[in-house]
C-alpha cells in the first residue's frame, strides 16, 4: 500500500522568522540613521551605498544558505523540472524563489509582486516597502527620497544571480519616490 | 475590441500574448489571513452560475432564453478564447511552465481518462503546475513539464491530431489553461454551441477565408472543422465557410494540401468585429 505523503507547498515558517529576525528593516534603519547623522546629502549617498551594499549582501547570502536548508516541495518540483528540461526552468524559476523568500520574510506583504516571469525576464515590484517607510520615519523624507536602500535590494538581485551561476543583466526601472512603487529586473543574456 | 484585450491586454497586444497574464508569484504567506469558505472560488462561483443555466434549457425551457440572455449580458471576469496555433506556439515562449496532462473535459464526457504523457491532450500552464500533488484526483498520472521548444512540438502535434487550441484564466487574467480539444468532448465547445453560453468560450481574433482559385475541393477541412462552419458546396465543387460561425482555430488552414485557406483579422471586416 502506497502511504500519503503531505507535502509542503509554502515556506517554512522558521526560516523566515529566522531570516526576519536578522535582517529586521526597522533596527536597520535606525541603524542608518545613525551613521548619517550631521551628514550632508552627498556624504549620505556615498554611506548609504555602502551600507545597503553591504546589507543586501548578507541578506541574499543568508537567504541562499536558509533557502537550501529549508526546502519545500514546490522548490522539489522545480528542481525536478529543470533537470527534466535540460535546465530551460533555472531562469527565471530559480533565482524567482530566493528573491520572493528575501522579501516575503523582511517585509509585511503577503506576495511579491511579479511583473514577469519566463525564460528571458524576472521582474518585480515593491508597492508598500516597509523599509522605504521606516527611513522615511527614522531618517526623514528627504533622506528617503535620496533612495539609499536601492543599493540594498540592486545588489541583492545581482549577487543571487552571480551566486547562481546565471548570466542575466540587473537593474531598476521606477522607483518609489518618483513612481510610487520600485521595480527591479534581471534579464537574462 | 475583445472585451479581454482591452481588460487584460497592454500596448495593442492580445491578451493571452501580454507576458504579465502569464507572471505570477511562487508564494503566498498566509498571515492570519481568513481562508476562503468551499466553492467561493472565482472559478467554482462561475462553474455554478453556468449550470444553472444549462439546467434550465431543460428543467425550465420556458425561462431559459430569458437567463441566457442575462447570463451573457453579465460583466465578465476571466475567460475561455480560441487560438490558431501559431499564437499558441508564441504562448509556449512565455507560459512558465507549460505542461501537459489529462483532459479533465473527456473524462467526464467520456469516462475515458488519459493516464500517461503520451496519451496526454490537455496543457496546464502557470505555477499552480508545481503543485499539482494537492489536486491528485484532477491530476490522476501527474503532469508533464515541457520546455518551450518541446512545447510547441506538441501542440504541433495536437493541431495534426484535430484538437482546437483554447486558452483559458481561471477567474481574471492569469492564464492557466491551454486546452486541446473538440466537440462534443470539450465541456467549453458543448455549453457554447449546444446552449449558447458566449462567456464559456470566445471566438478567436481570426475567421477563415477560402480561396476559390486555388481549392480543389479535397473536402479535408470540411473534417476538420469542430463548429460545424465548413460545408462541401456539390455544385461548385469547393469548400465554402460561413464566417459567423467559424471561431478562427486555423484546424482547417494547417491542414489545407494547397494553402487555400487563410486566416483573417475578425477585427477587419465590420459585420464580424463584434462577433465573439
Amino acid at each position: 500500500m502506497v502511504e500519503a505523503v503531505a507535502y509542503s507547498f509554502e515556506l517554512n515558517p522558521e526560516m523566515l522568522d529566522l531570516l526576519n529576525k536578522e535582517f529586521d528593516v526597522k533596527k536597520l534603519a535606525v541603524r542608518f540613521g545613525e551613521a548619517i547623522k550631521g551628514k550632508t546629502s552627498e556624504e549620505i549617498e556615498t554611506i548609504g551605498r555602502e551600507f545597503f551594499t553591504d546589507y543586501g549582501t548578507e541578506w541574499i547570502r543568508r537567504t541562499l544558505q536558509l533557502g537550501e536548508e529549508y526546502p519545500d516541495r514546490t522548490y522539489e518540483m522545480i528542481k525536478m523540472s529543470i533537470d527534466k528540461t535540460g535546465g530551460y526552468y533555472r531562469f527565471a524559476l530559480l533565482p524567482q524563489r530566493f528573491i520572493e523568500i528575501a522579501y516575503l520574510a523582511t517585509q509585511e506583504f503577503p506576495s511579491l509582486p511579479i511583473v514577469e516571469n519566463n525564460s528571458h525576464a524576472l521582474v518585480y515590484k515593491l508597492v508598500d516597502c516597509a523599509l522605504y517607510k521606516s527611513l522615511k520615519e527614522v531618517c526623514g523624507e528627504n533622506v528617503a527620497a535620496q533612495l539609499p536602500c536601492r543599493h540594498s535590494c540592486l545588489t541583492a538581485l545581482k549577487v543571487l544571480h552571480q551566486d547562481l551561476e546565471i548570466d542575466a543583466i540587473t537593474g531598476m526601472d521606477a522607483e518609489m519616490p518618483k513612481d510610487g512603487f520600485c521595480q527591479f529586473f534581471a534579464r537574462s543574456v | 475590441m475583445c472585451w479581454m484585450c482591452e481588460a487584460y491586454g497592454e500596448e495593442g497586444k492580445r491578451w493571452y500574448l501580454n507576458p504579465k497574464n502569464h507572471s505570477r508569484q511562487l508564494y503566498t504567506i498566509k498571515r492570519g489571513r481568513k481562508e476562503s469558505a468551499y466553492g467561493t472560488d472565482p472559478e467554482t462561483l462561475a462553474g455554478l452560475e453556468q449550470r444553472k443555466v444549462t439546467a434550465a434549457k431543460w428543467e425550465d425551457p420556458e425561462n431559459f432564453p430569458q437567463l441566457l440572455k442575462e447570463y451573457n449580458e453579465k460583466p465578465r471576469e476571466g475567460g475561455c478564447q480560441v487560438l490558431p496555433l501559431r499564437e499558441a506556439i508564441q504562448v509556449a515562449e512565455m507560459a512558465y511552465p507549460i505542461a501537459s496532462m489529462m483532459c479533465i473535459c473527456r473524462k467526464m464526457m467520456r469516462a475515458d481518462e488519459e493516464t500517461n504523457p503520451d496519451e496526454y491532450t490537455c496543457t496546464g500552464l502557470g505555477v499552480g503546475m508545481f503543485k499539482w500533488e494537492r489536486w491528485p484526483e484532477r491530476y490522476r498520472g501527474g503532469v508533464n513539464i515541457m520546455s518551450a521548444e518541446d512545447a510547441k512540438e506538441w501542440l504541433t502535434k495536437m493541431d495534426k491530431k484535430g484538437f482546437v487550441h483554447m486558452i483559458m484564466t481561471f477567474g481574471g487574467s492569469y492564464v492557466g489553461g491551454l486546452c486541446n480539444c473538440d466537440y462534443p468532448d470539450c465541456a467549453q465547445i458543448r455549453t457554447r454551441l449546444d446552449y449558447g453560453l458566449e462567456p464559456a468560450l470566445m471566438k478567436g481574433h481570426h475567421f477563415a477565408k477560402v480561396d476559390y482559385d486555388l481549392c480543389n475541393g479535397c473536402g479535408i477541412c470540411v473534417q476538420r472543422c469542430q463548429f460545424g462552419a465548413i460545408k462541401f458546396e456539390v455544385t461548385t465543387d469547393r469548400t465554402n465557410i460561413d464566417a459567423f460561425r467559424c471561431f478562427g482555430c486555423g484546424l482547417c488552414e494547417t491542414a489545407c494540401p494547397r494553402q487555400a485557406i487563410t486566416l483573417v483579422e475578425r477585427e477587419t471586416v465590420p459585420a464580424l468585429k463584434e462577433e465573439w
